[in-house]
């Protein structure tokens, strides 16, 4: 915990240096497709750094001037499965968008969606220090927050404190500078494997590149679909993606549940694969063109053709009607959903004051998804799409790059996590032999 | 296991490649390939070419030559000098000092030069040289000589301004010229001419204008006489001397000298035989009653 603690805070500062040289690129390790976008920060600040209320936070100092888009390769269900293939797709990926920004960039960002992510409510409380709320007391009371036994093998993703209350205030989201005695915070932690993320940091340091920050692809994908009365009131998004269909519920802007399903478009595509008998680049054809999960009686009319070139004319002339491929696709679709509600029901999504759901995510395009979801989850079910940034292309703001582009807001206004915090010595020999060693070297 | 490595297909750079990219795409490696290396190629380049003596020998003979090939093309040939506004003999002099020896390239004259050698020339007041259609022109104006002035080194000739034109053994070839003599004579040559000009009376008697004491002039005339003039109004004086000659026959007069020098008391000497003072009022010269 404590190394990925470092790791964190080196990774925090490795983004302040992007940010000073202003390029960084982000990068979304899918499933089915790699993303990267090169974005450059023009210096255009907002003239008070506190004010974090602008109209354009976070979305008005930066510009994308690199995109690329290739098929990834070696990720099953959001894992990197095979490195070496995940690190050419990377290379290829950055290698391009560098190009399209004719630019170097020597800092990333990445997300992913594997990892088995689970998230933990924690909470913790202390006395400050000297009446009046600060860094080093919210670093204290974070500190305090008793940490589940997560596991060995796993490491915190993010942990963002989500609520503080100080004495008898409540719902406070940044207490600094207030005075108080006892603080409490109510903790969101975020964790994966531990063998994810030593798979993508390997891959990014074999393309000769420096993490600057690591987030969850359910998070940054509702960063930018998710508008803002929704993070605010509760909403949750379903960032259906490939591999997985990964869900975030956002209350007062801040992430308080995350959980996925393993399920996503390509189980959809092995489907039709599987019964209809062709190829899966076909199939994955045929769900683009063709899908969809409400049949009406036009659709029973409407042969589609399924070929093949095996030289068997009986084989290669075959066909199905649209509905027999909505017979396919509409159960995954169904089974989808359906967990999905299950761990909207098991976070106690209901309770919240909105239940606002948005559906995002290159599998949230089948035609019908829509009016299939109100069945299943509710009516307050809305589409979603990426947030417009300056400089996206067209081709890159479709439901399939709300992670990308809400990675590109992450980096650009990234949330206050435990690690940015300076975590207070309590042992202080320990200090003092530090204080100690520094001086040596300052002076020697 | 089956090797995952297929490099032919895969779209993927390799990581050379990569590395290279990325280098190309670094700032100040671009600057340095697209313009460190081909400054520094040149600059290696024409070093080691330029040390070599011979590499350079032939450097600047094929440069004369494509200068001297220019030069004497035809266009740039002076065949011709033309000089105007002199007589014959000065023609020879100019000639023989502007030295210049036809043919000569145009670039190799020094106008310039030219002009001031022709302008050292006694008799040359001023010069124009130029070069038109491959023909030196020298136009001079010349000094016209208007005087002679008389001096303890000889017999100088001078123009309007009192510039000596040149010496002469004696006066034969300008005989029309008045004389002047004395110290100083030569920067009162307009004066003197002045007087020549308006002195009706004895004009075909002077021998010529003496400078007394660098301030006056004295006219001396055949026969011994002369002519005291005072240092100012000379024209009214000399007025006065032709009024004199209507009244008192001045001329016929045998008398050795004139004295106007105080114009309130002139004086008319005699000759030694013949003392006689005419003294003369000026109230009645100014009355016309003389």
């Amino acid at each position: 915990m404590n190394n990925l603690y470092e790791t964190q805070r080196a990774m925090r500062r490795a983004r302040k240096v992007a940010i000073q040289r202003g390029v960084i690129a982000v990068l979304d390790v899918g499933t089915s497709k790699v993303a990267c976008l090169v974005l450059k920060f023009d210096g255009v600040k907002p003239k008070d750094p506190e004010d974090t209320v602008g109209s354009m936070v976070g979305q008005a100092d930066f510009r994308i001037i690199g995109v690329s888009t290739i098929k990834s390769r070696g990720v099953k269900f959001g894992d990197i499965d095979i490195i070496r293939e995940t690190e050419r797709a990377i290379r290829t990926a950055v290698q391009a968008a560098q190009k399209m920004a004719g630019l170097r960039v020597d800092h990333i960002i990445t997300c992913f969606s594997g990892g088995k992510p689970r998230s933990y409510g924690l909470s913790g409380s202390s006395v400050t220090q000297n009446g009046m709320v600060d860094g080093g007391d919210i670093a204290n009371v974070l500190g305090s927050c008793e940490v589940p036994q997560y596991g060995s093998n796993r490491d915190a993703l993010h942990a963002q404190p989500v609520n503080f209350s100080l004495d008898n205030k409540n719902g406070l989201l940044d207490p600094r500078g207030q005075v108080g005695k006892n603080l409490s915070v109510d903790m969101h932690l975020l964790t994966v494997d531990s063998s994810s993320i030593e798979a993508i940091l390997h891959c990014v340091k074999r393309c000769d590149l420096e993490l600057a920050g690591i987030a969850s692809s359910s998070y940054v994908s509702a960063i930018s679909s998710l508008v803002e009365d929704e993070q605010e009131i509760g909403a949750a998004c379903v960032d259906m993606g490939g591999g997985t269909t990964g869900i975030s519920i956002f209350l007062k802007k801040h992430m308080i549940f995350s959980d996925f399903v393993r399920i996503g478009g390509d189980h959809i595509t092995s489907d039709i694969s599987h019964g209809l008998q062709i190829p899966v680049n076909l199939a994955e054809r045929i769900k683009n063109l063709n899908g969809g999960v409400l049949a009406t009686g036009m659709d029973d009319r409407e042969a589609i053709q399924i070929g093949g070139d095996t030289g068997d004319w009986e084989h290669d002339k075959r066909s199905v009607t649209r509905s027999e491929l909505i017979g396919i696709m509409r159960p995954r679709v169904e089974e989808t959903l359906e967990g999905v509600r299950e761990i909207l029901l098991s976070a106690g999504f209901e309770f919240l004051p909105s239940q606002r759901i948005v559906l995002t995510g290159g599998a949230s395009q089948i035609p019908g998804l829509d009016q299939l979801a109100a069945k299943i989850l509710g009516q307050q079910v809305r589409m979603g799409r990426p947030l417009r940034v300056r400089g996206l292309p067209q081709a890159a703001s479709g439901p399939g790059f709300s992670a990308i582009v809400g990675l590109a807001l992450f980096a650009a206004y990234p949330q206050d996590e435990w690690w940015d915090f300076d975590l207070a010595n309590k042992n202080y020999a320990e200090r003092s032999i530090k204080r100690m060693t520094k001086w040596l070297r300052e002076n020697w | 296991m089956r090797s995952l490595e297929n490099n032919k297909t895969d779209p993927a750079p390799s990581r050379i490649l990569y590395r290279l990219e990325r280098l190309w795409l670094t700032p100040f490696v671009r600057f340095i390939i697209k313009f460190g290396v081909p400054i520094l190629l040149i600059v290696i380049i024409s070093f080691t070419y330029f040390s070599r003596t011979e590499n350079t020998d032939v450097l600047k003979i094929s440069w004369r030559e494509f200068r001297e090939n220019i030069r004497n093309r035809p266009e740039f040939l002076i065949n011709l000098i033309k000089i105007d506004g002199v007589n014959h003999t000065m023609l020879n002099e100019v000639r023989n000092t502007m030295n210049v020896d036809l043919p000569v390239s145009s670039y190799d004259v020094d106008l310039r030069d030219l002009k001031s050698k022709v302008q050292l020339l006694k008799s040359v007041e001023n010069a124009e040289v130029y070069i038109v259609e491959n023909i030196i022109h020298v136009d001079i104006s010349e000094r016209i000589p208007v005087i002679f002035w008389r001096n303890s080194n000889g017999l100088e000739i001078l123009d309007v301004n009192g510039i000596s034109i040149g010496d002469v053994e004696n006066r034969k070839k300008y005989s029309h010229l008045p004389l002047i003599a004395g110290q100083d004579a030569n920067n009162y040559v307009k004066e003197a001419l002045f007087i020549y000009e308006n002195n009706d009376l004895f004009s075909n008697e002077i021998i010529g204008l003496v400078r007394v004491g660098g301030r006056r002039w004295d006219i001396i005339l055949t026969e011994e006489r002369k002519v005291m003039l005072p240092t100012q109004d000379i024209a009214l004086v000399l007025k006065t001397v032709v009024a004199l000659n209507k009244s008192y026959r001045l001329s016929s007069r045998n008398f050795s000298v004139l004295d106007f020098r105080n114009i309130d008391r002139m004086t008319i000497r005699r000759h030694k035989p013949f003392p006689e003072t005419v003294e003369i009022k000026l109230n009645d010269v100014d009355k016309g009653e003389i």
